[in-house]
């Protein structure tokens, strides 16, 4: 049975934490601790979470599945596994890329991220950081010197089942990556079964000329409460590429938080989500293009069905220095049920004129001419319209470049696909 | 900056040229909002009680209100004591019976904004086509053109303080039924101290022979506009509505809250255009009309149709969200709309589209252009509903920035409940190319032709969809408010 | 063998067919030819049994068995193949499984035993090197990406590996340069077959030197105005529609 998260064990925990923080930190989590007590948790009365009341979500009793799915393996990784929000070093291999955990430096006296972390592009007003922040614990650093390139992936697994699932103010992740000049690497990132409430906050610092590679995997159980935030800097002609696959929970929430610092850096997200039952799926992308020439693209394509909902909020923020910025978004979603919803705020904040800025959503059914060409052929309607939902997150996935992660990828859909293969063939 | 842009502040520079005050001797209500301020406005309009209970409800309601501040928008807090909420021409006080007794002083005013009052005039340069004129002048309306006339095919067409005597029980019937009291701050205010406005009904199966207006000005200082305006269009008939408005140059803001009700019942439709020129302040923002307008259609009856039309280029601030609640089977709603925003201007407008019934369809044409220091904001809504099958959206959404100094957003809410509805949005944000304005140059063609040229063929969509009368207008109203600021 | 009766079709409300009565054998060969807006298309669509072509009149037997209440996967199992004038392209579906999915659906409608994945190997590779499509168009997403030529190729090598009884042409030049027209006809010229009937619909008479019909139809205002041999074709070319529709009513 889960414990109830509530504000009120929240604030004792982020005054109890303020006092035992290493002085290095002490202003960073006096200042988070500070405003999250003013604020709160988030409701619908914030703009930011109108469609995902993560303070209602809390107080919503759910179900814990006790047949939950194992989370992937990916051969050949370095593995930082965190089992119910604890860093579990007997089934982690993480040491052999140089990543130190996140317990460790915190309680160093003094730290060589003491500027970066919670600076990389700052948040001060938002909730969830400020309280990730102010309670983070557990986690992961990793620092890739410069001209380096990691051989292999990194996998943070983050895994939540059973009893420990539970605790009466959530577990708070922070994970940081720093890439210097010149390095490379690629983070694989899945998360599965069902934390009560988790905060995951994943810092991604991109020096000049870095790329990294970005695949994140919510396939958490329907109970699930989860809020994470990616938050980067991308430097000068450094590249972001990331893939999000998600098939929500009782509150699944990701945002991507990118500042586009230097030129010509590049930031580009595909996403796929599927969401069913009574789940919800919340993707916020914001990306900051604050200097000349730098370019965005995010992909954002969705499967509703049963009672679920999906939500996907993406702004382009264009500063008044940004000019020759161009920044595409494209949101697809496709309704499987007369329960389901989608919600689209694809937003524009443009400061500079001499720019290339577009979004374009679209919410529908399958294309009525495809089905019918399928059908043509002798494929009956209900295999025909299963075809073309998983045709139409495929090209999502098949811009994962690295093949066993792709693999994963595409399982983790086929998957969805056989479990609610009657939604998918027809419309409720 | 570059010689382009210099060309474009230009003529974005350009004097507004409704400014001049006009002295008419008014009557005012005492300065400041009370219940005995709404009890004056009551009597003066001499009206029966219920409606002077409607004000008094929705006045306490607006008291618990607070003023919404989700819009990008930044100005002062407005002191909501410091306006008179009536102003009227004293001549005005024994009702003109017909043209010949209005106040000339007033026919001037409207002879200045080349407006004609007299029945036997046209618009300016456009031959043998009738519009009839309703012309308000701050709190009450002072002539009513063809109103026999159209009496003859049992159109309505007069003021709603003379429609609530004349026709009280079709004014009771739908007042506050589209956008209720209780709707925003602005309309609750509205609903309190409304003075004047237009009302028209359109009987079943009639097509309304002439284009109806009204112009709006506001000339006394101090003094907010609150009009309000009732349209019905009973089975199977259809209209087509405009609205123009202007005010005097003055160093103080003034606040316009209008609210805007259509009904389309069944096989009916009704045009609604707009060509918003409130004064917009100076060259550093000084001064301009707040216009805190609630306009919304319900189309009500099966395969009704609400179409609006606006080009907004006036008011310091502008906040307005014409909006089509689509509640019959196969109804339609229509938005186009130019925004231009120049200077200090702050533009936050755009539409709502519910779609309530079966295979209801929209379409949202927004052009936003942004030139000088000014904001500009498209914010919209599309929501369908779970019954709402087969319903279909389409949106396109653009904005042109002219200089670097101000800001274009788009802030869309696409909702659906349907998996047999089909929603497509786009959107666009770019500047006025080089190789458009090149060609045009080289072609001999100055930089601010050129540009208002390319910017009225950003427009075109829009443009196209107002009556023909103000199609000329409004192109030209485009080119002069950008005087200045080419980008 | 096809033979469509005295056939009716609203599209969106308006009739488009208006008594189209047609009859073709097996083995053989039909054009329908026809000026812009004859219903060509129409009948095309209708006999695949495309959603919002509404029969109101009239009947399609096929071997004896009207088809007008099948569906179209339904039809397909039956043996009506319809070459698409503009084939869909559909992003995530790879031509080969697209092609495994069609020919098992089609056995398992027919009763008939599935492929397994060797002799279905076998079988499309063998087609799709009659029609000259590589391996790597088979690999990619169904259409996406396709000159207008390899389109109709990959229409062809369908119909090749589904064996139709009634295969229906639908504008089949169409995007074609004459190059891509010859190795297209050649495709299906191999198809011929006593058992297999075709019906060639077109606006031009050029695609009919390649497949060489032995009836033309001529269809105007929604119904069959004229049909004879091939030298109707020249006729056509040389005078034009309206000369020729004119002197047959």
């Amino acid at each position: 049975m889960a414990k109830v998260v509530s504000l009120d064990n929240l604030l004792a925990s982020v005054a109890a934490r303020r006092s035992e923080a290493a002085p290095w930190l002490g202003a960073l989590i006096d200042a988070a601790s500070e405003k999250f007590a003013h604020v709160g948790l988030p409701n619908r009365r914030i703009e930011a979470w109108r469609y995902s009341d993560l303070a209602k979500a809390l107080h919503e009793t759910v179900k814990v599945e006790s047949d939950l799915d194992a989370p992937p393996a990916l051969a050949e990784a370095c593995v930082a596994a965190f089992e119910n929000g604890v860093l579990d070093d007997s089934k982690s291999s993480y040491c052999a890329m140089g990543a130190q955990s996140l317990r460790k430096v915190l309680a160093e006296k003094d730290s060589p991220f003491a500027g970066i972390i919670g600076r990389i592009n700052p948040q001060a007003d938002h909730p969830i950081i400020n309280l990730n922040t102010a309670l983070m614990e557990e986690g992961l650093v990793l620092h890739v010197p410069k001209g380096v390139t990691l051989a292999t992936p990194l996998h943070l697994r983050f895994n939540w089942s059973g009893v420990d699932a539970a605790s009466a103010d959530g577990r708070h992740l922070r994970i940081l990556v720093v890439l210097d000049e010149d390095a490379e690497a690629t983070l694989f990132e899945s998360h599965d079964g069902a934390p009560s409430f988790a905060t995951v906050v994943t810092e991604l610092s991109l020096a000049p000329n870095s790329k990294l590679t970005h695949v994140r995997l919510e396939n958490f159980a329907a109970a699930a409460r989860q809020t994470a935030a990616t938050v980067g800097s991308v430097g000068e002609k450094a590249a972001y590429r990331g893939f999000y696959f998600s098939q929500g929970g009782h509150f699944a929430r990701h945002e991507a938080l990118m500042k586009l610092a230097g030129e010509e850096a590049d930031a580009r997200i595909d996403a796929a989500y599927m969401v069913a039952d009574k789940r919800h799926c919340d993707n916020t992308t914001v990306m900051d293009h604050a200097v000349p020439n730098t370019t965005s693209t995010q992909v954002f394509r969705g499967v509703l069905a049963g009672s679920s909902r999906g939500v996907y909020q993406g702004c382009v923020k264009v500063a008044q220095a940004a000019q020759k910025t161009d920044a595409r978004q494209l949101s697809r979603a496709m309704l499987l049920s007369h329960r389901a919803e989608i919600v689209t705020k694809p937003e524009l904040e443009i400061f500079a004129d001499d720019v290339k800025c577009s979004h374009g959503a679209t919410a529908g059914e399958l294309d009525a001419n495809a089905l019918f060409f399928l059908r043509a052929r002798g494929i009956p309607e209900a295999e025909a319209r299963a075809m073309l939902v998983e045709a139409f997150l495929i090209e999502a996935m098949d811009t994962v470049e690295n093949e066993a992660m792709r693999a994963i990828v595409i399982a983790c859909a086929h998957t969805w696909m056989l479990r609610h293969a009657g939604e998918a063939s027809h419309v409720e | 900056m570059s010689e382009e842009t210099d060309t474009l502040q230009d003529l974005a520079d350009q004097k507004y040229k409704y400014g001049f005050v006009s002295e008419i001797e008014s009557d005012f209500a005492p300065k400041g909002l009370n219940e005995d301020v709404i009890r004056f406005i009551s009597a003066k309009k001499d009206e029966p009680d219920w409606l002077l209970q409607y004000r008094l409800d929705a006045y306490r309601r607006w008291l618990t209100l607070e003023e919404p501040t989700w819009a990008k928008l930044d100005y002062p807090r407005i002191d909501f004591q410091d306006a008179y909420y009536y102003a009227a021409p004293k001549s005005d006080s024994d009702k003109p019976k017909s043209i010949d007794e209005v106040d000339p002083e007033l026919l001037r005013v409207y002879e200045k904004l080349g407006i004609p009052l007299h029945e036997q005039e046209v618009l300016a340069g456009v031959e043998q086509r009738k519009v009839a004129v309703d012309a308000v002048f701050d709190s009450v309306s002072v002539v009513t053109t063809f109103k026999e006339e159209l009496s003859k095919v049992g159109v309505i067409f007069c003021p709603i303080s003379e429609a609530l005597k004349t026709h009280p029980e079709l004014v009771k019937q739908y007042l506050g039924t589209v956008v209720p009291a209780s709707d925003n701050f602005y309309a609750t205010l509205n609903a309190a101290v409304f003075s004047e406005g237009s009302f028209v009904y359109i009987p079943p199966g009639v097509r309304c022979p002439m284009e109806l207006s009204t112009y709006f000005r506001i000339n006394a200082a101090k003094s907010g506009q609150f009009e309000r305006t009732l349209i019905i269009a009973d089975k199977g008939s259809y209209v087509s509505y405009l609205e123009g408005c202007t005010a005097p140059q003055r160093d103080e803001n003034q606040l316009h809250a209008a609210v805007v009700e259509l009904i389309a019942m069944e096989d009916a439709e009704i045009k609604y255009s707009t060509v918003q020129n409130w004064y917009p302040g100076d060259e550093n923002g000084k001064g301009g009309i707040y216009n805190f307008v609630t306009k919304r259609g319900d189309c009500r009856g099966d395969r009704s149709k609400i179409s609006w039309t606006q080009v907004e280029t006036g008011s310091a601030i502008t906040w307005k969200y014409p909006s089509c609640v689509l509640r019959g089977d196969n109804s339609v709603g229509e938005f186009y709309s130019i925004a231009i925003a120049n200077n200090f201007q702050q533009a936050d407008t755009g539409t709502k589209m519910l779609h309530l019934g079966k295979n209801t369809s929209s379409r949202i044409i927004s052009k936003g252009i942004s030139a000088g220091k000014a904001q500009n904001t498209y914010r919209g809504l599309v929501s369908i509903h779970a019954k709402a099958d087969g319903a279909r959206n389409f949106t396109q959404c653009d904005s042109l920035l002219l200089g670097d100094q101000c800001g274009a957003h788009t802030v869309p809410y696409i909702q659906s409940r349907n998996p047999k509805a089909i929603l497509e949005h786009e959107a666009t944000t770019s500047k006025i190319s080089d190789d458009q304005l090149f060609y045009c140059l080289s072609r001999g063609i100055p930089t601010e032709e050129a540009v208002a040229l390319i910017v009225n063929g950003f427009c075109r969509e829009v443009l196209q969809q107002l009556p023909m009368e103000f199609a000329v207008e409004a192109q030209k109203l485009v080119g002069i408010s950008l005087e200045g600021s080419v980008g | 063998m096809l033979e469509i009766k005295d056939l009716h079709v609203n599209v969106f409300g308006k009739e488009i067919l208006k008594g189209l009565s047609l009859t073709v054998p097996p083995g053989e060969v039909h054009a329908i030819m026809g000026p812009n807006g004859a219903g060509k298309s129409t009948t095309s669509y209708t006999l695949a049994g495309r959603a919002g072509y509404e029969v109101t009149g009239g009947e399609i037997d096929f071997y004896g068995e009207d088809v007008t209440a099948l569906s179209p996967e339904e039809r397909a199992a039956k043996g009506i193949f319809l070459a698409f004038q503009y084939p869909m392209e559909i992003p995530g579906v790879s031509t080969m499984n697209f092609l495994k999915t069609a020919m098992n659906a089609q056995a398992k409608l027919r009763n008939e035993p599935e492929l397994d994945a060797a002799q279905f190997l076998r079988t499309v590779r063998a087609a799709a090197k009659e029609l000259n499509i590589s391996e790597d168009m088979l690999k990619r997403p169904l259409n996406v990406g396709f000159s207008g030529g390899e389109k109709k190729r990959n229409e062809t090598l369908q119909m090749a590996l589904l064996k139709p009884r009634l295969a229906i042409l639908d504008e089949m030049d169409s995007g074609l340069d004459i190059d891509a027209l010859k190795l297209v006809a050649e495709g299906v010229n191999k198809l011929r077959a006593p058992d297999r009937s075709f019906l060639v619909i077109t606006h031009y008479q050029r695609l009919l030197d390649y497949i060489v019909p032995d009836v033309i139809h001529i269809l105007s205002g929604g119904k069959i105005v004229m049909s004879g041999d091939k030298s109707l074709a020249l006729q056509l070319e040389e005078n034009g529609y309206d000369a020729v529709i004119n002197k047959a009513a």
